[in-house]
């Protein structure tokens, strides 16, 4: 892409100066996960609202789908339980736009690509990309996170409409994936690329073999030229300190989910402090 | 190529015998590839997966398009099919029921009498062959109803691989008895808590597990649909049962069928049955889905009464969803149709006018197994039903010197308990009392 013409604006702007800021503190930034609607939509405020004061860099909201492949039990009970209680795709983008109003931290949505397919504003025939992008952009989201759309797919320009409705296609990839892959993720991509520690659903501690995963970001770092986050059996400040050096961002999901269900909300406060690396 | 009937009277040409040696499903249609090299059949297919398992979907693909090429491959599966299974499968030509119905000629394709039981032991043996021949050290697998997973145990069995069957909770309670014989057969049976605990919550455990062992572990997926290359694949190793058909049908009348029936849950006994005849625009191919109680959200699995076009479990194709892209619970009385996604080369024949779908209805389903049982001795699957129960509708509105051939994709062992409380009988239900109370020895 020319980077003149698509120099980005408003929340996507926004997402690339946190990289710039956490580049010249030389920190590595917190991106924590809700997943919206779980336990309910009032405590999903609460979180975010707990996040934005904790001092984290970036918010990643799924929008709960029905068969979410990528995800392990502890997300994917959250989805299912969000959309029991009858969570939908339109109140999910009424809340980032409610909290992307109140706070300054830059949120992105996750979610599986059916759920972007599908999505039409009210009253409106025409389902897909273009609808969605231009909803979550909006809504004042930052980027798209959809593990499960591959660079090669590029169902309805995806990673172009997302740019021209200011939202960077996020990417995720993974220690297995060749050199000619992360290529094509390089050409699609911008803002940052999501790369997961191992192989394997979300949420489960397995201890992370730092010198391969070490390996992997230099090579993701290499070829995409872009700002890489780590996600995956993430859950220790000594972790996240632990890539300095090696990627930008650590990304924490389901550990969070854990706290919050065993220990409640002030604990989920104090870890989210602690991971943030923050003393007071 | 609108896949109408042909002018009653007019004959179709004999045809010729497929060429020798080729024993893969056709690879191109009106100049579209089946599918592209990247696994789309027009819009559907395709590979929409997480990353981490591009690497195993690449090698599987590169392997498998490398392996079936190769003639000793395609004997040593034949040989299989042949001394393990039972192919051919007869071609049966139903004098009771066609005489009942009073209209067009009905073959049986009876797939219900391989192993297994069900015509799901072609592609399991083909894929656990290939799986061996990739130095794989373990299957897996999802199962619905519980005759993929017998089938992927039995071969798993056959080839020495350890195996897990990850099956809904939902479904481990209706169909304990297939896994009783899992078990038997050595596999580890997960029941799936997830979601619907039903077969696509299967599909997607089984993905999960990929994703965590995706080197050394044979993902055995059990119909023509998924990320590319298994919805080729499948078909491929499914494709066999029409080229018999073929054979069998130019024995015996010397001619080509007018149209052919078959049940569609993922597809892969239909896409099995109808790709030898895509190329052949005399013969109309019927797909029947499963209607359930009836056509409302939730009470049926028939993706053209209702479905969109969706992207979910790693390929595009139509699925029973709510407004917001969400997958819609389904129903049908024969759990192997009981699935809310169809294989991607059927929504593209369907677009193309080349396969007509239609749907039966539970209660024409039970009627279809009756009759079929008291007309010619033949227990058919719930599955396999679905596609009589429309046989029943069509054969009487066509001429006598018509030929119908109806797949009858498995036998109806399995569906003792749902066809007892169906039929409300009451000596069933009252021997399995006693023998739970231990009244029984």
């Amino acid at each position: 892409m020319s980077p003149e013409a698509d120099r980005p604006q408003g929340r996507a702007a926004a997402l690339v100066e946190v990289f710039a800021r956490l580049r010249k503190d030389s920190r590595v930034g917190l991106m924590t996960h809700i997943v919206f609607g779980y336990p309910t939509v009032e405590a999903s405020r609460h979180l975010v609202d707990i996040m934005a004061r904790s001092g984290v860099d970036l918010i990643e909201v799924q929008l709960p789908f029905s068969d979410p492949t990528a995800d392990g039990p502890t997300i994917t009970h959250a989805c299912q339980k969000a959309l029991d209680r009858g969570v939908r795709v339109a109140d999910g983008l009424a809340f980032a736009r409610e909290v992307t109003k109140k706070y300054a931290v830059p949120i992105l949505f996750m979610s599986y690509f059916n759920v972007v397919f599908n999505y039409h504003e009210k009253g409106e025939a025409r389902r897909g990309v273009a609808a969605f992008a231009k909803a979550a952009a909006g809504a004042g989201a930052a980027g798209l996170i959809i593990p499960d759309l591959p660079p090669e797919e590029d169902q309805e320009r995806y990673p172009e409409t997302c740019r021209e409705h200011g939202l960077h296609p996020i990417y995720v990839t993974s220690p297995n994936v060749n050199d000619r892959r992360l290529e094509a993720i390089a050409k699609a991509a911008s803002g940052f690329v999501y790369a997961t520690s191992r192989t394997g659903t979300t949420g489960r501690e397995v201890q992370i073999a730092m010198e391969e995963l070490g390996r992997f970001l230099d090579r993701a770092h290499r070829l995409c030229k872009l700002p890489v986050a780590v996600g995956f059996s993430i859950s220790k400040r000594e972790q996240i300190e632990a890539l300095s050096g090696k990627a930008e961002m650590a990304v924490v999901g389901s550990h969070l989910i854990q706290v919050y269900e065993k220990l409640g909300l002030s604990a989920l406060e104090r870890e989210i402090r602690t991971l943030a690396g923050r003393k007071d | 190529m609108n896949g109408k009937k042909a002018k009653s009277g007019q004959r179709p040409p004999v045809p010729k015998s497929p060429p020798a040696g080729k024993f893969w499903g056709l690879e191109e249609l009106d100049g579209v590839p089946l599918p592209d090299e990247r696994g789309h059949f027009g819009i559907y297919g395709g590979r929409y997966v997480p990353e981490m398992l591009a690497p195993a979907l690449e090698e599987l693909t590169e392997s498998y398009f490398r392996w079936r090429a190769r003639p000793e491959f395609q004997r040593e599966l034949e040989k299989l099919w042949e001394t393990y299974s039972c192919r051919p499968t007869p071609l049966y030509f139903a004098e009771n029921l066609t005489r009942h119905l009073g209209g067009a000629k009905i073959y049986l394709k009876q797939e219900g009498l391989g192993a297994t039981g069900a015509h799901k032991i072609n592609h399991c043996l083909g894929q656990a062959l290939l799986a061996s021949k990739m130095g794989k050290k373990r299957l897996i697998c999802e199962t619905g109803a519980g005759q993929h997973g017998l089938a992927t145990a039995t071969v798993a069995a056959r080839f020495g691989l350890p195996c897990t069957v990850y099956m809904g909770a939902v479904d481990m309670r209706r169909q304990a008895t297939n896994v009783f014989w899992m078990r038997q057969l050595g596999a580890t049976v997960v029941s799936v808590e997830e979601g619907t605990r039903t077969l696509k919550d299967a599909v997607n455990a089984a993905m999960k597990d990929w994703m965590w062992n995706v080197a050394e572990t044979y993902f055995l997926l059990g119909s023509a649909l998924g990320p590319h290359p298994y919805p080729a694949m499948v078909r491929d190793f499914q494709s066999v049962v029409g080229r018999e058909v073929r054979a069998q049908l130019e024995k015996a009348e010397g001619r080509l069928p007018d149209a052919v029936i078959a049940c569609v849950g993922g597809g892969s006994n239909s896409i099995g049955i109808f790709n030898e005849f895509l190329a052949e625009p005399q013969v109309e191919l019927v797909g029947v889905e499963a209607g359930g109680r009836s056509l409302k959200p939730g009470e049926h699995a028939a993706r053209f009464e209702g479905g969109r076009l969706g992207v979910v479990e790693g390929y595009k194709s139509y699925f029973l969803q709510d407004d917001d892209g969400q997958i819609q619970k389904t129903h049908s009385i024969s759990a192997g149709l009981d699935y809310a996604g169809i294989g991607p080369q059927l929504a593209w024949l369907r677009d193309q006018g080349r396969v007509r779908f239609v749907s039966a209805s539970d209660h024409e389903v039970i009627a279809a197994f009756q009759l079929l049982a008291r007309q010619e001795g033949i227990l058919s699957a719930l599955e396999a039903s679905h596609a009589i129960a429309y046989a029943m509708r069509y054969a009487p509105e066509l001429p006598a010197d018509k030929i119908v051939v109806v797949n009858l994709s498995g036998r109806g062992d399995k569906d003792i308990f749902i066809l007892a409380e169906a039929l409300k009988d009451p000596d069933w239900k009252a021997y399995c009392k006693d023998y739970a109370e231990g009244k029984i020895r």
